[in-house]
């Protein structure tokens, strides 16, 4: 009925050329550089046979993510992946995997819910974004209660800022200046997401004393904002921080005024924030910057030790210098903080998330 | 302009670098060829590896993956009638004619060369246009790109049809199912009826296979039939696709220019850019009543637009550093983790980067058509297969990659409910890419609609853009000219017809009731459309208010034309009920009738055949997404003709049910990392 063609030989060649081809860029990437010792910015990880972490040879770790490949998270976990693989064997001593698994899905609810619903032995962790768990939360009745999740550790924070073509005529190049401008006609404000923290934010930005004015238009994408703002269309762009400053160097027609967050960047140090410039119901605002991190976190109910070691080895995995250099070339600052830091928000996040509900797209 | 380019002929030609470009080609022709993984998922998956490389091969690397998709696609359109993405559905409504006609070889080499002509065009345009980009770019807006949704939807289903009436429906179909999910920039969750699986909206994977795959193989595997009704190939039949090319140079010169000129505009996408050169191929063509229906233009104008496209999208990365779709955005990170700013400071300091790039697309589009070429006669024996052996494979690939997409077992219900979709539109007369490309496109014109006022301060005063209105009259033309069209062909049929000639029976007739088909069946399917579209109208009363606008202006018409639809077919019931010896519904014989294991082995009734559908979701419920597929291509073979295997019949079978699992767990599990559904013993 079938013969054995030379088509068949053929596609199934390229087959095996194409997963070997893959499987060794795989193995690349699982094997990264160790950071140099004598760098001092990275503790030296050492087995930890005092804890019961409960890890055996051949266990996979998966790390979800709720987008799709390519997005910022993740480019994240693929970074971080090998870095962290690297410190569980070492801390673990045994030969674990950690593989990536992409759930996108309901605005990364899918991934959220499958890290919230696996069992909790560790192998099953996740990187999200903290405002849109609590969002979920609060306005999509996800199924978990985001200050029971075990909070492993912060990533980053995602600074916001404005960016704003150079022929906006401002009283001031800076927040004060574009509040002032809005007083005497609406800003057209671009804003990208629903149920994110920038659109809480924009929230806030209106009330809280500081009362900005705008005319809000809604983006799928920052790149949408900055083609519309190219067209002089936008007046202000509203968004992370590290991705407003590439764009305002990639075209020169635009630049980025100020941030939102409580204290000035170290990517940014000229930049001034909203509590520099005195702004009235500023805290409110920088508070809930602050509070805008990529957090890993796992179910309910992992066990200390288990959970100790995976503190330790994201905190490793982090901190590696290789990693950094990596994460920075995207423009991104990698700032550890402990699982704690971020848990410690999640109540702030919760008020902000209730009390703006229904100014939030339902 | 030229700066850098003598550089980038030198690292072009460096063995090592063809290597590279020549393994992404590959790798991206089998992504876009397997359901579920896309050229843009493998070049998210595949950066890493570009950690290690010079920033030149990195880039030579990625748009040769990003170009190696466009070509696969239209194999697959051409041969089974899949579609290997949104923007290859036009290539099917002439490609797979010309594959029944067993023409499959002439319409691969044609669309081989068309496409390496576009690629061509669309590289040179964007050389010429350095110096302009951002003006040409900028000139478009949200007003220009919802006028030019809509522009796609209405070409598609006034072309893809000889009921414009029955088309419009199946666009305005999709575009009513491409409302469910989330809408961020209308901020409301749609007709997702609570399921967290729906609120990303219908993915394409499930659809796709669902729509166009299942329809066709099901026809075939009723009858055990091959793709080729003749049962054979036409020999020599890639050169003649070749020439057929070259034979038509305005063709592919408009073609490529439509491509270019929409591929500029960053989001509009593929679907646009091969429907509107589809639609301007049949209206410029000699002999418009043939497309649909194995024309060759009509495979070569949406081939040739495709690829040229890839330029077009690649001059908003280079530009501004804006992406045009999924695989644009991925190289723009790849852009940053290579320190390569876009914009101005690309062209002041990396024009050697620039001429690589736009030269490795040239290499990896031009690889793949001679690759299409050399391999063509080899493929197109995949028609000659009895569709008994490959309706299997599709199903279980297609299983698998709805899996794999979503990471659910929802989507294969959702490939099953599009195919049963897909089955029942065909067998009624309404045409399935319109219905693909509206919900494709809806987000597109909605997302726009909403942008454009919301940038106007809530005024609608964008709607008098003078290219929004150049493209609304457009539109206007293309709906018109049919109708004109037929009207002066029913002219011309009457004078024939007055001077004794017998005309063209077929002419101005808009065939909403098929003589042919079942009539209650079409009776039950139309008014349940009717009732669903209703629903859904109601539904949008618990709506926010913008979030409703769209819906109701896109389900108002609909529901019109559906109950236009219902009441006609009821008429045609009433007429032919009246008639002696009305048709009946063609059930085959029952179980526990006599002849019902010879009529299994002849044409198969729709229970057994939408039965064997069923058993491959028993089979992944029961044994897993892997297992539970590979097991079902062996079963099928078997069994779906009763008759007693051979030893031949059950070694194919074993064979092709462990090459599948092998070839999926590698791809899959071990490549990509997917973790599949064990199934109830796991």
């Amino acid at each position: 009925m079938i013969r054995t063609s030379s088509l068949g030989r053929g596609v199934a060649l390229v087959a095996a050329a194409a997963i070997a081809l893959a499987a060794c860029t795989g193995g690349a990437t699982t094997a990264p550089t160790t950071a140099p010792a004598s760098d001092g910015a990275t503790a030296a990880p050492t087995p930890v046979p005092s804890l019961d972490h409960g890890f055996k040879n051949g266990d996979v770790l998966t790390l979800i993510t709720g987008t799709n490949p390519g997005g910022g998270f993740d480019f994240n976990l693929r970074t971080i992946q090998p870095f962290f693989q690297d410190a569980l064997q070492e801390l673990t001593g045994t030969d674990i995997r950690v593989v990536v698994e992409n759930l996108p899905g309901g605005g990364q609810r899918v991934g959220y819910e499958a890290v919230a619903r696996a069992t909790p032995d560790g192998l099953t962790l996740g990187l999200v974004s903290h405002p849109i768990m609590v969002g979920h939360q609060i306005l999509s009745g996800a199924s978990y209660d985001s200050t029971q999740l075990t909070h492993l550790a912060q990533s980053e924070v995602s600074n916001k800022g404005f960016l704003v073509p150079k022929a906006l005529a401002l009283p001031s190049r800076d927040l004060a200046g574009l509040i002032e401008r809005s007083q005497s006609q609406p800003l057209l404000w671009g804003v990208a997401g629903a149920r994110t923290d920038l659109v809480v934010m924009t929230a806030l930005l209106k009330e809280n004393g500081v009362n900005l004015n705008i005319d809000q238009a809604n983006f799928d994408s920052t790149s949408d904002m900055v083609a519309s703002m190219l067209r002089g269309e936008l007046e202000v762009i509203w968004t992370t921080l590290s991705s407003i400053v590439l764009d305002a160097q990639n075209n020169p027609e635009l630049e980025v005024i100020g941030t939102t967050a409580c204290e000035r960047q170290a990517s940014a140090p000229d930049l001034p924030t909203i509590v520099d410039e005195g702004i009235a119901g500023a805290a409110a605002v920088c508070s809930m910057a602050d509070s805008s991190a990529r957090v890993y976190i796992g179910p309910v109910g992992i066990p200390a030790d288990t959970a100790a070691v995976l503190e330790e080895a994201l905190r490793i995995a982090l901190e590696n210098p290789e990693h950094v250099a990596l994460a920075a070339e995207r423009g991104v600052l990698i700032e550890y903080q402990p699982g704690s830091v971020p848990l410690a928000n999640v109540q702030n996040l919760i008020d902000v998330y209730t009390k703006y509900k229904d100014q939030i797209a339902p | 302009m030229f700066d850098g380019s003598l550089e980038a002929l030198q690292i072009l030609a460096d063995p090592r670098f063809l290597l590279i470009v020549v393994a992404a080609t590959t790798i991206g022709t089998i992504a876009a060829i397997l359901p579920g993984i896309s050229p843009g998922t493998m070049m998210a998956l595949l950066i890493p590896a570009t950690f290690g490389m010079d920033k030149y091969s990195a880039f030579g690397f990625l748009v040769a993956l990003m170009a190696a998709g466009g070509f696969a696609g239209s194999m697959t359109s051409i041969l089974l009638n899949v579609p290997g993405d949104g923007i290859n559905a036009a290539t099917t409504l002439d490609g797979f004619p010309m594959a029944r006609q067993g023409k499959a070889g002439v319409a691969i080499a044609a669309a081989a060369t068309a496409s390496a002509i576009g690629a061509v065009f669309g590289a040179v345009v964007l050389i010429l246009s350095i110096p302009v980009m951002r003006q040409v770019i900028l000139a478009f807006g949200p007003p220009e790109f919802f006028a030019l949704a809509i522009a796609g939807v209405a070409l598609i289903a006034t072309v893809s049809t000889r009921s414009p009436l029955k088309g419009l429906t199946a666009g305005l179909l999709g575009m009513a199912l491409g409302f469910i999910g989330i809408n961020y920039t209308v901020g409301g969750t749609r007709f997702t009826m609570g399921m967290l699986e729906l609120e990303d909206g219908i993915r394409l994977v499930p659809a796709l296979i669902g729509l166009f795959a299942i329809p066709e193989l099901y026809n075939l595997i009723k009858r055990n039939e091959t793709v080729s009704h003749s049962g054979e190939a036409v020999k020599g039949g890639v050169m003649k696709g070749v020439r057929e090319v070259l034979r038509r140079p305005g063709l592919v010169l408009r073609s490529s220019v439509i491509g270019t000129f929409i591929g500029i505009m960053p989001g509009v996408g593929g679907s646009v850019a091969s429907w509107v050169a589809y639609f301007a191929a049949q209206n410029s063509s000699k002999d418009p009543d043939s497309f649909g229906k194995g024309n060759i233009e009509g495979v070569i104008a949406p081939e040739a637009s495709m690829n040229a496209k890839e330029g077009g999208s690649m001059v908003s990365v280079l530009a501004l550093g804006l992406p045009a779709s999924v695989s644009t955005a991925i190289l723009i990170t790849a852009f940053q983790i290579h320190g390569v700013y876009p914009g101005a400071q690309l062209f002041a300091r990396e024009m050697t980067l620039v001429w690589v790039m736009i030269l490795a697309l040239v290499f990896a589009n031009i690889t793949t058509s001679i690759l299409g070429l050399v391999f063509a006669n080899q493929m197109v024996k995949i028609t000659l297969v009895p569709a008994v052996v490959i309706a299997p494979i599709i199903f279980a690939l297609g299983a698998i990659g709805s899996f794999a997409d979503q990471r659910s077992l929802f989507g294969l219900f959702l490939m099953l409910a599009f195919g049963t979709l897909g089955i029942v539109m065909g067998r009624y007369g309404f045409p399935r890419p319109p219905l693909l490309v509206g919900m494709i496109l809806l987000s597109l014109a909605e997302t726009n609609f909403y942008r454009a006022t919301q940038i106007s301060r809530g005024e609608l005063t964008w709607l008098t853009h003078p290219l929004v209105l150049i493209i609304f009259a457009l539109i206007i033309l293309a709906i018109l000219l049919p109708a004109v069209r037929s009207m002066l062909k029913q002219r011309n049929a009457n004078a024939a017809k007055m001077l004794g000639s017998d005309g063209d029976e077929e002419s101005g007739e808009d065939e909403l009731i098929n003589e042919r088909t079942w009539l209650p069946g079409q009776l039950v399917f139309t008014g349940s459309l009717f009732l669903v579209e209703s629903m859904m109208f109601v539904a949008t009363f618990s709506f926010t208010h913008d979030a409703r606008i769209f819906p109701q202006i896109v389900l108002a018409p609909l529901i019109f034309l559906t109950g236009f639809l219902t009441l006609a077919t009821l008429r045609a019931v009433i007429r032919a009920s009246s008639e002696p010896g009305s048709r009946m519904p063609p059930m085959g014989a029952l179980p526990w009738q006599a002849g019902f294991i010879r009529s299994l082995r002849e044409e198969r009734p729709d229970w057994w055949v939408f039965g064997w559908l069923l058993v491959l979701i028993a089979c992944v419920w029961a044994f897993g997404v892997l297992v539970g597929s590979s097991l079902y291509i062996a079963l099928f073979i078997v069994l779906f003709i009763p008759r007693v295997p051979t030893v031949r019949t059950l070694v194919i079978a074993a064979a092709l049910s462990v090459g599948m699992y092998t070839l999926c767990h590698l791809a899959f599990e071990v490549a990509l990392g997917v973790r599949f559904y064990g199934g109830l013993f796991a």
